[in-house]
């Protein structure tokens, strides 16, 4: 063998060993201005799942094997879809979720407009999405963390002024209802809200005390 | 003293104990799911859509039931008002609420075997059970199964509209119960029409919620 068929075959080796781990090249990449968020996902339930090479782009998709710095922030999308999760984690969802509240397939967003929940929503601490825990170590269970005044959920802030709550005409979620959702606890409309407990204290007020009081007023008294 | 007759057989007197059960808690268990933060009654979130969901599944078999006995026995003709009752009888009665009432006037359509609703009775009894009930629970069931019913919820404009109307029949029920048991303290003494729904028997002139 002679000093260029070893070169040739040194060279070789280096093209397939470069190509059988251009996704790790490429998690590098990507570590290049995201090193902390590849960090977290290492420290993340996924870390030990996923090797070395699958953490960015098996959720983000392979779009982003092409670098997209020099946009501005707002111009990049994350990639990010629920359906990702499913290709991984859809095999008994219904089941394991069927035991913590009714409507599985409602809140897991399987079907059409009716919820676009993520499962970042309940399965994340602290909003950093890529920082899963264990669903053992961390998950939301408490239904009121949604189906409440002050859910999560939420975008609208919670303690609008109180002449907003009073005269709104809006769902006070506008993010979640644009979607065509309503979360039952969360989702209302404070106008409606407010006549409808006028309705209630009138009805009261009415028959109790002022048709009531006029006939215990005007009552029969003994001997009459 | 009144002479007693017997207006309302058992099956009624059942079904009416099983509907004031049911509407009473699930505006409760509503309340509580509508605004969870403000009332805790049945404790968590999920139990009172659990109590919500169970006794919604009731009052649903228990209107069955009423629809059908009714229909059956022919006793649905007390719900439907005659010629006699619109307008006049429904004025009249208005009247003896607004003023007769309080100068103790007679009742002017005392219960009777053949007819055991007043005018206003009838009117209000026949739109809440043959109009508002029916919406209030199809806007439940809707609401308990959306995936079955993906598309007509869709085509109605999404879940926030079918919890809009859900919501809006249950405050109308509501304030329906209040004026219903207020009504019922209108007889001859506070307590008689309480105590006619509970064994059957009313007396001939007395008037009923």
């Amino acid at each position: 063998m002679n000093r260029t068929h070893y070169y040739l075959i040194v060279l070789s080796m280096c093209i397939v060993l470069s190509c059988s781990n251009s996704s790790l090249a490429l998690e590098s990449k990507c570590s290049y201005c995201h090193g902390s968020v590849l960090e977290e996902v290492k420290q993340s339930v996924h870390g030990a799942v996923l090797g070395d090479g699958q953490r960015c782009i098996i959720c983000h998709g392979s779009q982003y094997e092409q670098p997209h710095y020099g946009k501005h922030i707002e111009e990049i999308e994350t990639g990010f879809e629920i359906n990702r999760c499913f290709s991984c984690h859809g095999s008994d969802l219904y089941a394991t979720h069927g035991e913590l509240f009714p409507q599985p397939p409602l809140h897991l967003n399987f079907k059409g407009d009716t919820s676009q929940t993520s499962c970042v929503t309940c399965h994340v601490e602290e909003k950093d999405p890529h920082l899963i825990k264990p669903a053992k170590i961390y998950a939301l269970k408490d239904c009121e963390e949604c189906h409440s005044s002050d859910s999560i959920l939420l975008t609208t802030p919670s303690k609008s002024s109180l002449k907003h709550q009073i005269i709104g005409t809006t769902f006070t979620n506008s993010e979640i209802t644009k979607r065509g959702q309503y979360v039952a606890g969360a989702n209302r409309i404070p106008i409606l809200d407010n006549l409808c407990i006028i309705l209630i204290i009138l009805t009261i007020i009415g028959a109790f005390v002022i048709h009531g009081g006029v006939r215990f007023i005007t009552r029969k008294r003994k001997g009459e | 003293m009144a002479e007693k007759i017997y207006l309302h057989p058992v099956l009624e007197r059942v079904w009416h104990a099983i509907h004031a059960l049911c509407i009473v808690v699930l505006i409760i268990s509503g309340a509580q799911i509508h605004w969870p933060g403000a009332i805790h009654l049945f404790g968590s979130f999920q139990t009172a859509v659990s109590v919500h969901n169970w006794f919604g599944l009731l009052l649903v078999a228990d209107f069955l039931l009423w629809l059908i006995y009714n229909l059956a026995s022919r006793r649905i003709v007390h719900y439907i008002p005659n010629k006699r009752d619109i307008p006049n009888g429904l004025i009249v009665q208005a009247k003896f609420y607004i003023c007769g009432i309080f100068k103790h006037d007679p009742h002017p359509y005392p219960p009777t075997v053949d007819e055991k609703f007043n005018p206003l009775q009838k009117m209000s009894y026949l739109i809440f059970m043959g109009l508002m009930t029916p919406i209030l629970l199809i806007s439940g069931i809707l609401y308990l199964y959306p995936l079955y019913f993906a598309d007509f919820i869709t085509s109605i404009g999404g879940l926030k509209v079918l919890a809009v109307i859900h919501f809006i029949l249950a405050i109308i029920f509501a304030a329906f119960l209040i004026a219903h048991l207020y009504l019922a303290t209108t007889g001859h003494t506070i307590q008689d029409n309480f105590i006619s729904i509970v064994t059957g028997y009313a007396d001939s002139e007395e008037e009923e919620a």
